[in-house]
């Protein structure tokens, strides 16, 4: 008849037995007959019907999982094995790239510049739109797009990765993007002055976080994130 | 419940885990369960299995090398008691992913050994046992001999 | 174009002078105040030069670039240097104080406490060795 060996952890449930006997055909019959014989030892290896994700069942050197799982069929001499998965690790914090935000920063200040030089709108636009799915941490963001193919294959900054909410800063590039797209709607009805006026709202803002480190926007999120404004749910990070 | 061990054994593991820094490192422990006290009498590294861009954060053994090092356990007459691994760069504390493999994996009669690595030196070790309750870890005071 | 060009040269020189304006108003409310009253913050100063460091737990430039270069320039100053740190979020009164909006800030002060330089967002090691020079006592 098929034996399963007991690992440590669990003999405490089968009296301290390292090796018991079992009766069945397949593997789903002998765990059945295990967990009969010693009832203690079913809620570590079953929830419901299904074995435990962090259980292993092995034949031999077989892992059921490669085989026919709990369908897999038991012969009578074979060596059964119950093992528990190891595994451990930390809780990795997120992390936002600096660098990338500072390429964006710097981006946003360039084009906003260029576009008031040359009176070009559609420079506007373009920011707008790349703030806009850069806020949205969209993968075919224009700014990411950059800094991943060109900036950092050609070595032009060094990535500082740091431990940081990405939510505040995106919802930064959201507030940039509406002056923006607002800045546009101005200068196409007819108020130029107006447009331009809150195109350099941004590119204030912009110097003002690249330069000296300060984000307006990501200051009101976590405000907002304070007064419990439902959406804005990261809370500053100790 | 006290865990005791050598400080040779002691600094045996921390060697192990400062030799695979920046990465997660671990082992078996191996010893006796006796009167309330964890007797861990030795220890054997074991590769970390994880994908190599993980292994900064995450650790774990394949099956196989459980049942190989719970044989060698089994035939040397000692108890595999449970197993160290290490956290670089962050407290010697069990974190969710630790507690939920706990739960899940290794259950109660298990112990768990953590030790924080910063910067290639190990600078804490800690006891762990999963709660009856499966809520969360109970320290264990440690004590070398 | 060129008018364009001119305004927004004559704008971002605007922000330049605002800037400077405003860390020049910081600096002499800090002297001011340091003037009427030794500063909670200054009493277990030794006479060096100081550099008061205001930081808060959630700022991430704070931690990967300020408080290293800081930790850096009192590894090589040793006891020429006198770093105080604040968190800005415990002592609101303290930031309050010094005039604080943005972290990290850092002021720079004589050897008698008198604030010399202020630098708001990160300051790296070059400029500080700079600022700390003709403060004597603190030069290399």
């Amino acid at each position: 008849m098929p034996s399963i060996k007991i690992p440590t952890p669990l003999r405490a449930y089968t009296g301290g037995n390292a090796q018991v006997t079992v009766t069945g055909g397949t593997i789903r019959a002998a765990l059945d007959d295990l967990t009969t014989q010693f009832p203690d030892l079913k809620p570590h290896l079953f929830n419901n019907s299904e074995l435990r994700s962090f259980v292993n069942i092995f034949v031999g050197d077989e892992d059921i999982r490669f085989l026919d799982g709990l369908d897999t069929p038991v012969e009578a001499g074979d060596a059964l094995r119950i093992i528990p998965s190891i595994a451990g690790g930390q809780n990795v914090p997120r992390r936002v790239d600096q660098t990338g935000l500072r390429v964006g920063q710097l981006a946003t200040i360039i084009l906003l510049l260029l576009a008031f030089v040359l009176n070009l709108w559609p420079v506007v636009l373009f920011v707008a739109v790349a703030q806009l799915l850069g806020g949205l941490d969209a993968a075919y963001a224009p700014y990411k797009l950059f800094y991943q193919h060109v900036v950092k294959p050609r070595g032009l900054a060094k990535p500082n990765l740091t431990v940081d909410n990405p939510e505040p800063h995106r919802f930064a590039m959201l507030v940039g993007a509406g002056f923006n797209f607002a800045a546009v709607l101005a200068i196409l009805t007819g108020a130029a002055g107006l447009g331009w006026a809150l195109v350099w709202v941004v590119i204030a803002l912009a110097n003002l976080n690249y330069w000296l480190g300060f984000c307006l926007g990501c200051f009101v999120y976590y405000q907002l994130n304070k007064l419990g404004v439902p959406g804005f749910t990261r809370a500053p990070l100790a | 419940m006290t865990v005791r061990l050598t400080t040779d054994l002691r600094a045996h593991l921390f060697a192990h885990l400062q030799s695979t820094y920046p990465n997660e490192g671990g082992g078996f422990l191996l010893g006796t369960l006796a009167g309330g006290e964890w007797q861990i009498v030795d220890h054997s590294p074991v590769v970390n299995s994880f994908a190599e861009a993980e292994q900064f954060h995450r650790y774990a053994m394949t099956p196989l090398e459980y049942a190989k090092h719970e044989d060698i356990a089994d035939e040397r007459g000692l108890t595999l008691l449970g197993w160290y691994h290490s956290h670089p760069n962050s407290p010697a504390v069990p974190s969710a992913y630790d507690l939920n493999a706990a739960v899940h994996g290794t259950g109660v009669h298990f112990l768990w050994l953590i030790a924080q690595v910063n910067d290639g030196q190990a600078v804490d070790l800690r006891a762990y046992q999963l709660r009856p309750d499966k809520t969360g870890f109970d320290q264990h005071p440690i004590t070398l001999a | 174009m060129l008018e364009r060009l001119a305004l927004a040269l004559v704008l971002l020189l605007v922000g330049l002078v605002a800037y400077r304006a405003f860390t020049a108003w910081q600096l002499r409310r800090a002297s001011a105040q340091h003037r009427q009253i030794a500063d909670p913050l200054l009493t277990d100063a030794p006479n060096v030069p100081t550099v008061l460091y205001f930081t808060t737990p959630t700022c991430a430039p704070c931690k990967t670039t300020q408080t290293p270069v800081l930790n850096q320039l009192k590894a090589e100053l040793g006891e020429r240097l006198h770093v105080v740190r604040v968190d800005a979020e415990a002592d609101p009164e303290a930031a309050a104080r010094w005039g604080v909006l943005t972290v990290p800030t850092v002021f720079v002060l004589d050897a008698n406490g008198k604030p010399q330089r202020v630098f708001n967002g990160v300051v790296g090691a070059p400029a500080l060795r700079q600022a700390l020079q003709p403060l004597g006592n603190a030069a290399a």
